[in-house]
Parts: C-alpha cells; sequence; structure tokens
C-alpha cells in the first residue's frame, strides 16, 4: 500500500515538474541557441503583482524572460526561427498561433498547454530585431481565445507590463 | 445578399445530397513559401481537443461567447492561414488553385462564389456535405491583390455558423457575402 502511495506521489510530482518546467525549458533553448543569457529584470515581481492582483483578462501566473542582443536573428528570417521554435516545441506545449510581420519586424508565436483544465498555461515567445521575450502567463479559456484572435495585442499586453514594471 | 442565406439555400440543394466519400483538405505545406514573401503572416492551428477544451471551459453571459462554444463543441480542428503582402502579384493562381482543387471531390460543393470586378478579390465558400445530411466542414478562400486567406473548419458545421465564427480566430469577418475588405462586389 506505501508503495502505491509512493507511486503516485512520484507520477503526480512528475507532471507537476514537467508542468513547470515548459518555459524554462524554452528560456533554455533559446540561451543556447542564440548564445545569451536572459536579461535580469528589476521589479518583475511587481510586475507579477499586477498580473495577480488586477487580473487581467483571466490572467494569472505570469512569468517573463526577456533576452537582448539577438544578433543572430536575421531580419527576413522567419523560417529559420519556425525550424527553431518547431524543434524546442514539447508534446506538452501545442502551437496555436504563429504571427510574422516584417512591417514591424515581429514575429510572435502562441503555445497552449497540453492540459485538460479550466486554465490553461499559454506561452508567448515574441521576437524582435535584436530581442526576444518569453512569457508564460495561466489564462482561462476565454482569454485564450482572445489572444488566438490577436496575438501581437497579447505580446503587447504582457510585455508593457513588464515595462511598466521597470 | 447575405452569405448565410445563400448557404443555408445553397445547402438544401439536393444535388449535394449525394453519397461522397469524406475527404479532409490539407492546406499545403508550400504555402509555407508565401510567409517568406509576406509583409504579414499568420498561422493559426485549433485541433479538435483544444477545440473540445474550449466548448468545455469558455464560460460567461456574453451570447457570442456562448454561440462560439456551442459551435466549437461540434468541430475537429480550425485551421488559418492567412498572407498580407505589400505588393500585388506576390502569390500566384497556382497558390490558390493548390486548395482549391482539392476542393473539386464530389464531397465539396461551392457555395458562395464573389468576384470584385472593381477590386479583383476573390471570395469562395465551399462545404462539405459527407452524405448523412449534415455539413462536414467548411473551406473558406479569401484572394485579394495584397491579401490570401484560407480558413479550413474540420467538423459538423451548420452554414450560419460560418459567419458566427468569422472574426474569430483570424477568420476575416464575411458579411453581405465579401470579406471585411471588400467594397462594391458583385455576385458570380
Amino acid at each position: 500500500m506505501t508503495s502505491r502511495f509512493l507511486a503516485v506521489f512520484l507520477v503526480a510530482s512528475g507532471a507537476v515538474l514537467v508542468a513547470e518546467s515548459e518555459f524554462d525549458h524554452v528560456v533554455k533553448e533559446i540561451e543556447v541557441h542564440y548564445h545569451t543569457k536572459r536579461t535580469h529584470i528589476p521589479f518583475l515581481g511587481l510586475a507579477n503583482l499586477v498580473v495577480k492582483v488586477a487580473r487581467p483578462a483571466g490572467t494569472s501566473e505570469f512569468k517573463l524572460a526577456i533576452f537582448e542582443d539577438l544578433k543572430a536573428i536575421d531580419e527576413g528570417d522567419e523560417q529559420d526561427l519556425d525550424r527553431f521554435m518547431r524543434g524546442i516545441s514539447s508534446s506538452r506545449l501545442r502551437p496555436l498561433v504563429r504571427e510574422h510581420s516584417r512591417r514591424d519586424g515581429e514575429s510572435v508565436y502562441i503555445y497552449a498547454d497540453n492540459d485538460d483544465m479550466r486554465a490553461t498555461r499559454m506561452l508567448i515567445a515574441t521576437f524582435q530585431r535584436d530581442q526576444a521575450t518569453v512569457v508564460e502567463v495561466k489564462v482561462d479559456m476565454n482569454a485564450l481565445i482572445k489572444w488566438i484572435g490577436s496575438p501581437e495585442e497579447a505580446s503587447r499586453f504582457f510585455n508593457s507590463h513588464h515595462d511598466d514594471g521597470r | 445578399m447575405r452569405i448565410a442565406s445563400l448557404l443555408i439555400a445553397a445547402g438544401m440543394l439536393p444535388c449535394f445530397m449525394q453519397d461522397v466519400t469524406a475527404q479532409e483538405i490539407k492546406l499545403p505545406a508550400n504555402l509555407d513559401k508565401l510567409a517568406a514573401k509576406a509583409e504579414e503572416s499568420v498561422d493559426v492551428t485549433l485541433d479538435g481537443s483544444m477545440l473540445k477544451m474550449a466548448a468545455r471551459f469558455l464560460s460567461g453571459d456574453d451570447p457570442d461567447i456562448a454561440k462560439v462554444r456551442r459551435i466549437v463543441a461540434k468541430l475537429e480542428g480550425v485551421y488559418v492561414r492567412s498572407y498580407q503582402f505589400a505588393e500585388e502579384g506576390e502569390y500566384s493562381r497556382a497558390d490558390v488553385e493548390s486548395v482549391r482543387s482539392q476542393l473539386q471531390a464530389p464531397a465539396w460543393g461551392r457555395i458562395v462564389g464573389v468576384r470584385s470586378r472593381r477590386e479583383g478579390g476573390d471570395v469562395d465558400v465551399f462545404l462539405k456535405l459527407p452524405g448523412n445530411g449534415t455539413l462536414g466542414g467548411a473551406v473558406v478562400i479569401v484572394a485579394e491583390p495584397r491579401q490570401l486567406t484560407f480558413v479550413n473548419v474540420v467538423g459538423t458545421i451548420d452554414p450560419d455558423d460560418i459567419t458566427s465564427l468569422s472574426g474569430q480566430f483570424h477568420i476575416p469577418r464575411l458579411r453581405n457575402g465579401s470579406s471585411h475588405h471588400d467594397r462594391d462586389k458583385e455576385d458570380q
């Protein structure tokens, strides 16, 4: 009986670890691929607090990583970026939206966690000319559907919380 | 003429009631080359499990949300590819035909075809009738001089639902038988 409980506990713990590692996985892959390190963000906790308290549009649990001086990203090289992002997708991260804008020099990728739950984790990776941001935020389904329809707005929305927090 | 009325009327036509083979439409991978030329490109992929999850957990009293929830519960996939170009002539007729040719199968019928003489834009709506009397999917192709959009909706869908879904998931807004960019179009 004890071993059964232990097995259940280990499986549950593993699931939690996997669920929590998707953001870190993407961040690490970007660091390795672009030979960079995420930028330290002062007051990130404040941005998280804004999301927690205000809970805009059904969001909570906010994580953000920013990368600067990504010289490896060539303008107009979206296909390489697509290949890279496809490569770092995992079975738990479901690609929902990919948007490229040459006009704004921006590419936005939206993924959702594979969990069959009321709130899902949404991961937004935004690449601009020389910088990238990765945001993971827990959203309800209404918010997710809204962001799917306007990925560039999602990117700007969550990055603005970072800017506010600086 | 409202697109929904056209679709309902067309859906009742007996010529589409014949026994036909179901066929899934694939948005060709080579459409990716258009993304390389496009000023803006969007690729939306919502599979059945995501849509079912959306149907379960979309909430609220907003009638539009309720309608979307009801519609997506019956769907198995929504796939959108949209390309906006800086100049005209960046995509070819063959790019459009690569999708349109798949819709020549007997399961599919073109229900709406709108051509704009002034602006040179086309809007086509195809419906799939697998033979059991229900509609098994829809494909919308919006081909404008500087914009090309393919929408593939897989699953049971009523003609009215297509207009209800327009504006969601990057599906172009359809009204009065045309996309929202269009003016003064002429039905063919």
